[in-house]
């Protein structure tokens, strides 16, 4: 039941295994809640003027079906909101990480096949902000928060989470 | 694994039901979005050029929006009265465009600062407004009506052109 035995890093969960430990797990940490605002911000600028984003998935010309595009228009943002407030609790930690190393992925594949089609469109990523542009930096930024996210799942979401709460709480389970 | 792979299934889940909500929920309330899509295609709108218009447009304004080149002419007559002719570069949007149950292409079309002058046959007919009103209703901040319509249009000698859409 235990989370923390599928991790592949032998951190316990206090960071004690190792003298690296306590930093990766630190860094993890820093990284789950930056992501998880990241995550949050994002979901709600998007919900803040759906229209506008509506617009950004069309134009990817991935999606031309007007009942597919506005479904995406909102459950997007959704996602976002939720998997940025379970990694900012650090609840579910691994599921949230894996879903938002998913959704980058996704995101990250569409803007690669817009510039392979050499579309002039906008990201969209974080409504009107944070540089709407797509080109190769669009895909770094998406590679570095992809391997952010990759240290979050190894960590387990790294110290202060809910979930290492909840552990805490069965002593029997923990560590 | 298999239970991180559960919580990502449920968080995939829970993202389209909370988006299916909200969407069907604020299909209604679209109006309320404050919403300038800059930097999206078929923008480029200077929101004031010269200063507010007035919603109803005389045919100097119209002519005027028509010379500067950034506004979207919207035809509300019925589709066969705009292929015998319409106002040049005109797109077809009459009030069935709205009450098919589908959003009209039109408005994934153009940005919600789009500026758009909706014209009908003049005097009496209230399509215009009627599609003004839907466009506001979806957020459209510059919208305004022709008012002497396609024949004003026609007899001040300003450009047209036929055919379907």
């Amino acid at each position: 039941m235990s989370e923390s035995a599928n991790t592949p890093v032998s951190c316990s969960a206090d960071g004690s295994g190792c003298p690296g430990c306590v930093v990766a797990k630190g860094m993890a940490t820093l990284f789950r809640v930056a992501l998880g605002a990241l995550f949050i911000f994002s979901g709600y600028v998007k919900l803040n003027d759906p229209q506008a984003f509506a617009f950004a998935i069309k134009g990817f010309k991935l999606v031309e079906n007007h009942d597919l595009i506005s479904q995406a228009t909102f459950s997007i943002p959704w996602t976002e909101l939720i998997i940025g407030a379970l990694l900012v609790l650090g609840l579910y930690t691994r599921a949230a990480a894996g879903a938002m190393l998913l959704m980058l992925a996704v995101f990250t594949g569409a803007i690669v096949s817009v510039i392979a089609r050499d579309i002039d469109t906008t990201c969209g990523c974080f409504g009107n902000f944070l540089g709407s542009k797509i080109d190769g930096s669009a895909v770094l930024r998406n590679a570095v928060l992809l391997g952010l996210a990759g240290v979050v799942l190894m960590h387990n979401g790294g110290f202060l989470t809910l979930d290492g709460w909840r552990r805490g709480r069965k002593p029997a389970q923990d560590g | 694994m298999t239970r991180t792979l559960i919580g990502i299934l449920v968080i995939a889940l829970l993202g389209q039901v909370a988006g299916a909500i909200d969407g069907s929920i604020r299909h209604v309330r679209i109006s309320a979005a404050p919403a300038v899509a800059d930097g999206q295609a078929g923008a480029g709108v200077e929101s004031e050029p010269g200063g507010e218009l007035p919603f109803f447009l005389d045919i100097a304004q119209g002519r005027a929006l028509f010379e500067a080149g950034d506004t979207i002419f919207a035809d509300a007559r019925p589709i066969d009265q705009y292929e015998q002719g319409h106002i040049a570069g005109a797109e077809h949007l009459d009030p069935d465009a709205f009450t098919s149950g589908e959003d009209p292409d039109f408005v994934y079309t153009y940005p919600y600062d789009q500026r758009i002058v909706i014209y009908c046959p003049g005097g009496e007919c209230d399509a215009s407004e009627l599609v003004a009103i839907r466009l506001q209703g979806y957020g459209y901040m510059n919208v305004h009506v022709l008012q002497p319509g396609y024949p004003g249009w026609v007899d001040a000698g300003l450009p047209t052109e036929v055919g379907a859409p």
